[in-house]
């Protein structure tokens, strides 16, 4: 039963940092878009090496 | 069919008309184009390796203008570097001096598109960052001016074929965007906070064997969590008790924040005072649930709202930024490209076809035809001669003009309109929900039971009565009651959007059923606002049907008239080969086209009557110098599902009004035609609102359907409004919901599902009340097993969220 005396601190510490990090996820816009970064995901790794440049997109 | 495909361009998929065709080797592959532009920009596209865009696209896009051939910035791009719209629409960012905008795209269809033009944006030189919100269709970009510009931006987007305007973020959108992060932190809090208090009551639910202090210790744990859960999560809970309470002289209403307020108050009080004294229930688990479940229910309600759009937003929408202005007119004609914004009274700006126009004005050179349908919702272009009024916001379809400013900004009929919308938005009958009604009733109910019983406590055995007051507080359980309506309303929610219809305010799915009265729109409501051929007349002999159409289509080819194309498309669909005409096409303005001996225009022009039908969009007529060869009729399509929702809608006795600003004939017609039996032609906006006006001093509530600016101040007014999706972006703002779909059908099963919706709220909520009504006896007697309490609640909140989730499958 004492080891209530430190579970419930660690349990509240544990509380404390999982607000810090929702505040900070809330905050830095992580559930702004829900569905574009999923898309995004499937989408960038099997684009071909850029080749011949058109001479439209040197500036 | 293989003969459609080969005729396709390679980029847009749209039909290339013979002898149009450009073909381009890409990736040694022959592909073919229907213009320059758009073969500039699948070279665009293939040069950065970009190719796989084609095949990820489940849409095309529209055809390009032209000049997107050229690297050169276009003039009326030019404009945004100057450093007045710069200052409006960049902010710096970071050390290095570099500047952040906000565009908002257009044309975005599906996630290879955002992909696209992420990519592109990407690949500018001076570009820092990129990030595109998929959901609200902006992105925004991080970007050195030194080497690039926010004018390049906008270019760079309009070539791969999208388009972007500026974005001026106003401070109701940052508003809306603190609203949802400041609540979802709530609900975050209070899930956490309910988490963490259950485990801690855990030894409580199981019954274990555990020493007076360890309990002391876990009950007062539970409370310090459940402080801040009081005290962050459910504060906005309190407030709007306070205010409710604060109005109630007024609105002899009390709304459902009350008695929860109420509830969590006394329930946090007396389970302080049970922690105090050390004897009986804490309530700390049910307070801190309670509040999460609320909350999540309010996240969801107020996702859904903030999706609607903005008036102010709307309106910078339909207008143009930039126009040209002619500054030495008449002495030259020399034409600088300025900001509408810097333009003033007196100004001459010049408009060419296909053109918004930016201001209000008097036409001062070049009679032409205008597309007013966006104000006064009369499909057909409107000809203007000199001396004539143009409105800011309409089309110019014909020739170049010029015109002298009278009104700019604020001042122009647009913005009256949009000003209209707002005075309507603010008179709107507030629609008394079911749920608050019932739940003002509940309120008055509960708290006179609550008190009475407390009271003969106090007499028998004055040691209960404080027990007796809370646990009837508490085991009434404003839970069951507070879940039965939203999520009955976010389920069908859900449905009708998937069938099409988004819903904007929450009451659409209630006023639905209480419509007495159906508003409709004539053009691009009831009709598609886009002619078709109907027939060809007056044919001459010796000339077959095809000929005809074939030689008219000829002629027509390559021009943007709303007829010409009509007329492309009859020729397209036949599968015609265009005969070669021999002269060339020569456009008499405001007349028609002629080339050899051939003339295709108005009977007015071509000197004989042609005989009026009303309904008609109007006639076209074919001639040589031996007269008429054939005349084309043309008729505005009606929109799809539309014989199958009125047949729905008189199903449900529901009155049909056609409102239309279009001329009473035609107006006539159309009801006519389609079964409408009250109708009225010619209306302006402010005919329209007071038209809704009227039906409802007279007791109606009433339903509307719009889709043109002209519709914006109805939609706003009317009981319950839905706006057509490929309407005007400031009807949609009056709206309180988009119809996504071309089809009128989703609205007669939104009907249906609204019936079930309602249905399905007044289950929930007699499924509350019989709880209750078998709850609070036994907490009145002081009987109140918490164990029970605790069953009856959870399995309440369940019965109720899963008869709701019935209607998803609708």
């Amino acid at each position: 039963m004492e080891s209530l005396y430190l579970l419930i601190p660690i349990s509240l510490a544990l509380l404390v940092l999982l607000v810090w990090f929702l505040n900070w996820s809330i905050k830095s816009g992580q559930f702004d878009d829900l569905d574009g970064p999923g898309e995004a995901i499937l989408m960038d790794d099997d684009t071909p090496a850029p080749h011949q440049l058109s001479k439209h997109i040197e500036k | 069919m293989t003969k459609g495909i080969a005729l396709r361009c390679y980029h847009c998929s749209s039909e290339i008309f013979p002898g149009d065709a450009v073909e381009a080797d890409l990736g040694g592959i022959t592909r073919t184009f229907c213009c320059p532009g758009c073969m500039a920009i699948a070279q665009t596209i293939h040069g950065e390796g970009l190719e796989v865009f084609y095949s990820r696209r489940s849409q095309s896009s529209d055809k390009p203008a032209a000049y997107l051939t050229l690297n050169e910035i276009p003039e009326k791009l030019k404009p945004y570097d100057d450093p007045s719209l710069l200052g409006r629409f960049t902010r710096s960012y970071g050390d290095a001096g570099d500047l952040e905008t906000t565009l908002r795209l257009e044309k975005i269809r599906c996630a290879a598109c955002v992909w696209l033009c992420e990519q592109h944006l990407r690949r500018i030189a001076g570009v820092k960052d990129v990030q595109i919100h998929y959901v609200t269709q902006k992105v925004i970009v991080r970007f050195a001016p030194g080497k690039t510009s926010l004018a390049r931006l906008l270019f760079e987007i309009e070539r791969i074929g999208y388009e972007a305007w500026p974005f001026e973020p106003s401070i109701s959108l940052d508003r809306a965007k603190k609203e949802r992060k400041q609540l979802l932190m709530r609900l975050g809090v209070a899930m956490l906070g309910m988490m963490q208090v259950m485990m801690y009551a855990w030894p409580t639910y199981v019954g274990a064997d555990i020493t007076p202090e360890f309990k002391l210790l876990l009950g007062w744990t539970s409370w310090g969590l459940t402080v801040p859960v009081m005290v962050y999560s459910a504060g906005p809970i309190f407030q709007g008790a306070w205010r409710s309470l604060q109005s109630f002289r007024q609105s002899h209403m009390l709304g459902m924040d009350v008695p929860i307020a109420l509830a969590l108050a006394l329930a946090f009080i007396a389970g302080t005072i049970n922690l105090i004294t050390g004897a009986g229930q804490s309530y700390f688990d049910s307070i801190t649930m309670f509040v999460a479940f609320i909350l999540a229910a309010r996240y969801v309600e107020l996702l859904a709202r903030q999706d609607a759009q903005g008036g102010a937003e709307a309106l910078v929408k339909q207008l143009p930024a930039t126009c040209e202005r002619l500054r030495d007119y008449p002495a030259s004609q020399v034409i600088e490209v300025v900001a509408v914004v810097n333009c003033n009274l007196g100004d001459v700006l010049r408009v060419s076809p296909g053109e918004v126009v930016p201001a209000d004005g008097i036409l001062i050179e070049n009679a032409s035809a205008l597309d007013e349908s966006l104000l006064t919702g009369e499909a057909r272009p409107v000809e203007k001669n000199i001396g004539d009024r143009v409105y800011a916001g309409t089309h110019n379809i014909l020739n170049p003009l010029l015109m002298r400013i009278e009104a700019v900004g604020q001042s122009t009929r647009i913005a009256g309109i949009a000003s209209l919308l707002d005075q309507a938005l603010l008179a709107k009958p507030v629609m008394v929900s079911l749920a608050e009604k019932w739940a003002a009733y509940f309120v008055a109910f509960l708290l006179l039971i609550a008190f009475i019983s407390s009271a003969i406590w106090l007499y028998f055995d004055p040691s209960q009565a404080w027990t007796v007051l809370v646990s009837v507080l508490v085991a009434s359980c404003p839970c069951a009651l507070s879940l039965a309506v939203p999520t009955a309303m976010a389920a069908a929610q859900g449905a009708v959007t998937k069938l099409g219809l988004l819903i904007v305010r929450g009451h659409v799915m209630e006023g639905l059923v209480k419509a007495t009265d159906l508003v409709l729109d004539k053009t691009g409501t009831l009709t598609m606002g886009q002619p078709e051929l109907q027939e060809i007349i007056n044919l001459r002999t010796g000339y077959r049907r095809e000929d005809a159409l074939g030689l008219a289509a000829a002629l027509e080819s390559g021009q943007r008239h709303p007829l010409a194309l009509s007329l492309l498309r009859a020729a397209q669909a036949e599968n015609l080969v265009l005969p070669t005409l021999a002269g060339p096409v020569i456009n008499q303005l405001g007349k028609g086209l002629s080339s050899g001996p051939y003339r295709l225009g108005s009977a007015l022009w071509q000197g004989f009557s042609q005989d009026a039908q009303v309904g008609q969009y109007g006639q076209v007529h074919l001639a040589d110098d031996l007269g008429l060869i054939a005349s084309f009729v043309f008729l505005d399509t009606p929109r799809l599902g539309l014989a199958l929702f009125l047949k729905t809608v008189k199903a449900r006795n529901i009155a049909v009004h056609l409102v239309s600003g279009d001329d009473p004939a035609t107006v006539a017609w159309w009801a006519n035609h389609v079964g409408i039996t009250s109708y009225q032609g010619a209306c302006t906006p402010e005919d329209k609102y007071d038209y809704i006006e009227r039906l409802q001093k007279a007791g109606r509530f009433v339903w509307a359907i719009g889709d043109g600016v002209n519709d914006a101040p109805l939609l706003a007014r009317a009981d319950i409004s839905i706006a057509v999706g490929t309407g005007a972006p400031l009807a949609a703002a009056g709206a309180d919901a988009i119809l996504t779909a071309v089809s009128l059908e989703p609205l007669g099963k939104a009907l249906s599902l609204a019936d079930k919706t309602q249905a399905i709220i007044k289950e929930n909520l007699l499924w509350a009340l019989i709880y209750n009504l078998l709850a609070i006896p036994i907490a009145m007697l002081g009987l109140v097993n918490p164990w029970l309490a605790g069953i009856g609640m959870s399995l309440s909140s369940l019965a109720v969220t899963l008869n709701a989730w019935r209607l998803r499958k609708a």
